[in-house]
């Protein structure tokens, strides 16, 4: 007599949907974990760009660009740019003594670039 | 009395119901786990979350405090003993009207310190002092006194000065302003993660040339 039951195609196709699910489930974990990392890294960019726009505004980079290797600064790509500013009056004349300072930080594996910007005065 | 049926009824043998309840037991198993790790995953990126939260909080308030200093105040470090022996670098910002969202002094000073706690680590945290204090006085409170904590589980605090040539570990009363505040320390909630970061201070004085700008003028004739 022959019993009913699941041929081993049915119980394949059941166990491939679940593994299917399963591992839809593990992918999702696995992107709000590199959510949290990613945000940690871009938080320590933030403040990596804020010290060095502080720094950089007492201690300008005079010869018009310094870099920061990543290998040496946790994994952080730093370049300070320091040019003149070309600020007009209103007789269309370059007004002298600012100084354009841009910093920019750039952690590593791709994450978001970071920029900032400020004028400094300094005759 | 009814005798037995002699046609066999349908149903599930012995074998069956075992493999149908190890089946749903595994898959349950693998469910269990899933949604375990899933919790657990949700929880540590919101204790993630929350300690960046806090120390860029820390930093942002910490950063508006010398941003915002106003002309009359004064900076200065100074060492004291916790009551295990251990150094505890206490800044120290006096005579300004108001800073760390304290709206006035009155004249008093505020401490910002890296204070030993009962389990090893430290926490930044605020003191009011008021003006005119004995010494013994400021002890107690300082020992005693109502801080409030600020940003908890930091280690190696280190506070650096740039006195607008080098960098000095040393900032006694009266040594004005320095033109950046350096601070180290290691942030534990981010597996001692080391924190470096620089403070601007707005000079009150416009810059002047720092000595050896003059040679440097000539190397580069696109300055003004």
């Amino acid at each position: 007599m022959k019993t009913k039951a699941f041929t081993l195609f049915e119980v394949l196709i059941a166990l491939g949907v679940f593994a299917v699910a399963v591992t839809g489930l593990a992918l999702a974990l696995q992107s709000a974990v590199d959510a949290a990392l990613n945000a940690r890294s871009r938080m320590l960019a933030r403040t990596m760009i804020e010290s060095r726009l502080a720094s950089a505004m007492a201690n300008p980079p005079l010869d018009g660009r310094r870099e920061i290797d990543g290998r040496t600064n946790n994994g952080i790509h730093v370049l300070e740019t320091f040019e003149q500013a070309e600020i007009r009056d209103t007789n269309n004349a370059i007004l002298p003594g600012m100084w354009r300072l841009k910093v920019t930080a750039e952690p590593g594996r791709g994450g978001i670039k970071e920029m900032a910007e400020t004028l400094v005065y300094r005759p | 009395m009814r005798s037995a049926p002699t046609t066999r009824r349908a149903g599930f043998t012995l074998f069956e119901v075992i493999m149908a309840l190890m089946i749903l037991g595994l898959l349950s198993g693998a469910v269990y786990s899933i949604s375990m790790a899933a919790l657990e995953t949700s929880k540590s990126v919101m204790t993630e979350q929350s300690s960046a939260r806090r120390l860029e909080a820390f930093l942002r308030i910490t950063r508006d405090a010398f941003l915002n200093l106003p002309a009359d105040a004064n900076i200065s470090l100074r060492m004291t003993q916790s009551s295990s022996g251990s150094p505890v670098p206490e800044l120290v910002f006096a005579e300004t009207s108001g800073t760390f969202g304290v709206p006035s002094l009155g004249g008093g000073s505020l401490l910002l310190a890296a204070r030993p706690r009962a389990d090893g680590s430290r926490t930044f945290s605020i003191l009011r002092v008021p003006a005119e204090l004995d010494t013994s006085t400021m002890e107690r409170l300082v020992a005693k006194g109502d801080w409030i904590p600020l940003l908890p589980k930091v280690s190696k605090a280190k506070w650096v000065f740039f006195n607008g040539n080098e960098w000095v570990e040393e900032w006694p009363q009266g040594g004005g302003r320095p033109q950046l505040v350096r601070l180290q320390f290691s942030y534990d909630p981010m597996g001692g993660a080391p924190i470096d970061v620089q403070f601007w201070i707005p000079p009150l004085a416009p810059p002047q040339a720092p000595p050896g700008d003059a040679a440097k003028k000539e190397n580069n004739p696109s300055r003004p």
